[in-house]
This record gives C-alpha cells, structure tokens and sequence, in this order.
C-alpha cells in the first residue's frame, strides 16, 4: 500500500517504521521537522544539561529511521484531496496515498488575549524553542548574571520546565491563573507539597493571576499554558475536529483512508497525549493496518510522569484522568 | 557480571544498573530484571518494555 504518514514525533515515527518493517508498503513521512526524531517530554528537562547532552534529545536523523521510511524533511503538509487520495505538500507536489496518517501532534496552546504579544514571549513546544531558550540564557549567562524566568501557567509541563530552569541555576517566577498547582492532576494535598517544596527550591509562585498581561520584568518570559492539537489539515477537508481530530475506536475518521493517531487524535471526546498511550495508538495502527487485529484500541492504564527536580508524588495520587 | 545498560526506545534515556533510580525507589546496583513491570522511564514516562540493552559504547 501507498502510505503517508504527516507529522515525526512519537505517532507518526513509530506508526512509520512499524509499517516499512515488512517491506510491504511504500511508507512516506511528511514533516516540518528538520532535527530528527526526538522525544517531547525530554525538552522541559533540557535546560540544566551541558551542550553535549543536550545534542543527545535527537534520538535518530531522519536518515537513520528504519529502512524504507521516506522521509520529506522540512516540508509542510498543506491541503488533503480527499477525492483523489492526495495529499498537497511544499512545492506543488502531490503524493498519492492508499491510506494516510495524520500524526500532527500539537502545537502551545496560546491564551487569545496573548496572541497579539506573540514577539513577547516563547513556548516551549518543539526541539527549535528548546535551543532558542538555551542561547538566550547562555547570552544573559555570558553577561555575568542569573537569568529571571516568568512561567506563564502552573501546570505539569510550567512546573516541569520552572523546576529545571532552578536547577540549572536560574531565578524562577511562576505565574498561575489556578490557586494550586498542577491542578488537573495533582490532589489538593501534593500541590501544597509541590508548593512547599518549591518555596524551599526559591521558586516563587503567585496563584490566581490575569493571565491576559505579561508578566514584567523578565528576561524571558515562557507561556505554558496546556496545548492545542494541529487539526486544521483534517478541519480543512471537511473531517470532524473538536479538540483534535475525532476519530473513532479504531483511530480512523470518518474518511476510511484516513486515520488520526497521537495528540491530535480525539477518540470519544478524550485526548492521549501522554507517551504510553500515544505509542499504544501506534503500535495498535501498525497491527490494524497489517490486518492482525480486529479488536479496536483501547487506551492502556498508566501514570503521567512528573519530573520535577526532587519532587515525587505518591503514583497513588497521581490523577490519571484528563482531557 | 559487569553492570549493564538499557536504552529507552522512545526518549534515549539510559538506565544504568550501576546507578539504578534511586528518584523511584531503585538503589544503584539493581539488575534489570529486578526492577518492577510497572515501572517507567523517568524522562519520559515510557514503560519497561519499551527498553532494549543499549549497544556497547567505547
């Protein structure tokens, strides 16, 4: 079969050479990245490591995928023609496709009232932001000082990235529109732990904040206020999104040539967007698609990691739910 | 038996059996295959199955 998969992080780089592995399929990757294949979680720990470290987040090029993975590097996916089963990329090209994968992930969820001060702060999204911080830090480093952080949100990935951000020696200040934090999965009792652990870290926490206004002043201010799955590929040719790309049980829309895997897939109003239950979805696919089962996927239990600098919540009241 | 290496598929992170994870409960010097199902990789979250021997670096 013709495949297309779009997007190389985890979905779509596992969900490809599951499917080049038989040497069946001619299996083609479209992505905008130009790094290699790297793993997300890694980047809000990617502050207090040395530079040699820090060049071991890229995991694989894209020349070192498995055999038979095409990979179109560099290279926007911008329009499905639904009806002749081609998708438009970079260029004018057009590659046709018996079954097409889209594995866009996500992209920072920005608060509209941000969206006009986009020049004024940063995300923390994807491998190229991480090395925007890492120079911009190494500037102010270079200038003899600290540098001040603003964190624009007190969520898991805020914490995270505050956290690592103290660690590598920097003075943290995070603002938080909640009144505790990590709300959504932390019981009420480990957010004041976490507080308390941070005040004693000298990472300062200010709760029911505007988050409509940015922070002043700091030397970088870095907005990380949850994400926003990448559906407009699908929204464009008339496939059903919400959040993300709704998708049945067996990750497919309502297009059968085409599947939604990953962050962006949506599977009865319920996001995945955590690392077991993505590469579940892919490895389930890859099955799918070779014909070898029949059982629809079914999200896997599991705990969210919580990498926090000396910090470890009891697993038991780890929250698991989330959307 | 010398210390061995695992490499999580997903992310890159080592797990050395010669420093455990000691942040989860594991005590340096833990064999691979003492080392509980349910437990994750701590960079990313992937699970023990998700590891494979890392290759002998010089």
């Amino acid at each position: 079969m013709k495949i297309v998969v779009v997007g190389s992080g985890l979905a779509g780089v596992t969900a490809a050479e599951g499917l080049a592995r038989s040497g069946r399929h001619r299996v083609t990757l479209v992505t905008t990245e130009t790094n290699g294949y790297y793993a997300r979680p890694r980047l809000s720990h990617g502050f207090a490591l040395d530079e040699a470290a820090a060049a071991k987040i890229v995991l694989k090029r894209f020349d070192a995928l498995a055999p038979g993975v095409q990979v179109l590097a560099g290279t926007e996916a911008w329009l499905i023609d639904r009806e002749n089963q081609r998708l438009a990329i970079a260029g004018d090209e057009r590659l046709d496709y018996e079954i097409l994968i889209l594995a866009t992930g996500s992209a920072a969820r920005i608060p509209p009232a941000l969206m006009p001060l986009r020049g004024d702060f940063m995300t923390l999204n994807s491998l190229d932001d991480l090395l925007t911080l890492r120079r911009r830090r190494a500037k102010i480093l270079a200038r003899g000082r600290a540098p001040t952080w603003a964190i624009v949100g007190g969520g898991l990935i805020g914490c995270e990235v505050a956290s690592d951000l103290q660690r590598a020696g920097d003075a943290v200040t995070i603002f938080h529109r909640e009144s505790r934090l990590i709300e959504r999965q932390l019981a009420e009792a480990q957010s004041q732990a976490l507080h308390e652990h941070f005040r004693a870290c000298g990472i300062a926490v200010k709760y029911n904040q505007d988050l409509n206004r940015l922070p002043y002043p700091f030397d970088g201010v870095i907005v990380s206020a949850g994400f926003a799955p990448r559906a407009d590929l699908a929204q464009d040719a008339g496939l059903a999104t919400a959040r993300g790309i709704v998708v049945n049980e067996y990750l497919r829309t309502a297009d059968p040539a085409i599947y939604a895997v990953g962050d962006v897939a949506e599977i009865g109003s319920m996001l995945h967007a955590f690392v077991v239950p993505i590469r579940s979805q892919a490895l389930w696919l890859v099955e799918h698609l070779e014909g070898r089962t029949a059982q629809p996927w079914r999200a896997p239990s599991y705990s969210p990691v919580m990498k926090i600098h000396g910090f470890r919540p009891e697993a038991a009241q780890v929250e698991t739910r989330f959307s | 038996m010398p210390c061995r290496r695992f490499t999580c598929q997903v992310c890159g992170h080592v797990y050395d059996e010669a420093e455990g994870d000691p942040a989860a409960g594991i005590a340096p010097g833990t064999r691979w295959g003492d080392i509980p199902a349910d437990w994750s990789c701590p960079e990313c979250g992937a699970r023990k199955a998700d590891f494979a021997p890392a290759e002998v670096a010089a």
